[in-house]
């Protein structure tokens, strides 16, 4: 009996351990042009709350995708601003710098990537921290995870794992995604042939529709779960440096 | 604000001062008093090191959190699964130190109070481990990150009350432990042991549903008042249910010879 309860203790470890091997992500080449933007809204449970508004430009180092939320429920207006600098070839995050405002106070986060590890700082109303998180495997910042997905093979089918970095909690998710069926998809920005992508994280679901031409744009983005919904407002909203995004 | 006398308040306040004053208290009621001052320390710092120890249990929690973070999955599997190791943890204690502890589960007050006294010890564990690691963040225990946890005043009134309801749930196992040793009631036991687990899911769930509905009036107020109201009013519903379980086992009469069987 003892035997049978220490070998069921041992099943439940190794199970919790059991690696599931997932291929490589393959990317495409970068679809951001430089000075990019566009502009979603943020819709929670039926109720408009804010906007999301993101820009790519080029920089010496490969890329800065700049992704700027403000929302404002019952009176309490949040907003949160990150600016991720991407590796050009590999599009592997270099730097994370975050800053947001609530009711309660701002919290602003720096992360330094290298290839095995994140330095993270960390100022809170609370007060002030710092870590180092070891990575490994296919690793990203969180706040570029949507824009990434633009680069992978949009082929019904393709499977690929990574782990996305989150600096404000100091942990690392992983992240399964799964090109999905092409679908005709209405948004206010107008009618899109929309590439599904599903991805799987901590027990929970999200589905993102991009454009299934270039540049592959963002066009819903749905959490079934949390009632999360964002739609991409307008299509002159996707311009490139030298014209003026419209506001909405 | 994170500061050095909170910090202090959780390490010297609650961790040493708030168990010593518990045990000159305890250690004058009833039969309790002829209890070693040894083995109250020694129950004391297994029961402390319990909660590090059964730890590793997170890793597997967090496996069926990211297999499905469903409210009812969570709630009824994950959250169950938790309460069962922190409360056999506290079982456990008692089973190590049943023989020198023999005489004194032949009385509900004894076993119970002694029960407190494990629970208390094993929420200090918590408080203290928890602690480490919000102060320490590359401290990584499978996976477990406080990295947005910072010791402030609102966490030494948190674990103020989350060792009392340890306690609590020390308390009612010991009371089971009385029925089980002291009355052979293998049964009532059982029921006691459910009990626990269930006190123990109710103020944990109230928080997990809080964290999944806040937008439901009741759980929002909850949330905002959390350290007012809330936390204080699952404290005393614990002790009201302490007070219940005690009432009960105080009707049974125990066996004269005691004869501590919990090998089968």
């Amino acid at each position: 009996m003892r035997l049978f309860k220490l070998s069921i203790i041992l099943g439940m470890i190794l199970l919790s351990c059991k690696r599931e091997k997932k291929p490589e992500l393959k990317l495409l080449p970068a679809e951001w042009k430089d000075g990019e933007t566009g502009a979603y809204a943020v819709i929670v449970k039926g109720d408009t709350i804010g906007k999301t508004v993101y820009k790519i430009n080029y920089v010496k180092e490969g890329y800065k995708i700049d992704v700027l939320s403000e929302a404002e429920s019952e009176g309490k207006k949040t907003s949160d601003h990150s600016v991720v600098t991407v590796e050009k070839n590999t599009l592997r995050p270099l730097k994370e710098e975050r800053e947001i405002k609530t009711s309660g106070g701002a919290y602003s986060v720096d992360a330094d990537y290298t290839r095995k590890s994140v330095k993270i700082k960390l100022k809170t109303p609370m007060g002030e921290k710092s870590t180092e998180i070891p990575l490994s495997g296919n690793f990203f910042d969180n706040e570029m995870v949507t824009m990434l997905l633009r680069n992978i093979p949009f082929e019904k089918g393709f499977s690929a794992k990574i782990n996305s970095v989150v600096p404000l909690s100091a942990t690392s998710v992983p992240i399964e995604i799964t090109v999905m069926e092409k679908e005709k998809i209405n948004v206010p920005a107008g009618e899109f042939e929309a590439r599904k992508v599903n991805l799987k994280f901590a027990g929970s679901e999200v589905n993102i529709w991009y454009n299934e031409n270039p540049p592959r744009e963002m066009v819903k983005y749905e959490d079934k779960q949390s009632g999360l919904l964002m739609v991409l407002l307008s299509k002159k909203q996707f311009q490139v440096s030298g014209e003026k995004a419209e506001e909405s | 604000m994170q500061s050095l006398s909170a910090i202090l308040s959780i390490f010297l306040g609650l961790s040493i001062a708030f168990p010593l004053v518990l045990y000159l208290i305890f250690k004058r009621a009833g039969n309790l008093k002829e209890i070693s001052g040894k083995i109250w320390l020694l129950t004391f710092i297994i029961a402390f090191l319990f909660f590090p120890l059964f730890f590793f249990r997170k890793h597997w929690e967090r496996a069926l959190y990211f297999f499905n973070s469903n409210f009812w999955f969570t709630l009824f599997v994950t959250q169950m699964d938790n309460n069962f190791w922190e409360e056999f943890a506290k079982l456990l204690v008692f089973l190590i130190f049943l023989k020198p502890l023999r005489n004194f589960l032949k009385k509900s007050g004894e076993s119970t109070l002694f029960g407190y006294w494990i629970g208390l010890a094993y929420g200090i564990g918590e408080a203290v481990t928890l602690s480490l690691i919000a102060l320490f963040p590359k401290i990584n225990v499978w996976g477990y990150s406080l990295f947005l946890l910072f010791i402030t005043w609102k966490w030494v009134w948190e674990r103020f009350i989350a060792i009392q309801v340890h306690a609590i749930m020390g308390a009612i196992i010991g009371t089971g432990v009385f029925y089980w040793a002291g009355l052979r009631k293998k049964f009532m036991f059982f029921v006691f042991f459910i009990i626990s687990m269930l006190y123990h899911e109710l103020v944990d769930g109230v928080v997990l549903t809080m964290m999944y509905f806040p937008d439901i009036k009741l759980f929002e107020f909850l949330a905002r008042n959390i350290y007012t109201v809330t936390l204080p009013a699952l404290l005393i519903i614990g002790y009201i249910i302490w007070f219940g379980v005690y009432k009960i086992s105080k009707k049974q009469k125990p066996l004269t010879i005691i004869h501590p069987d919990l090998s089968g």
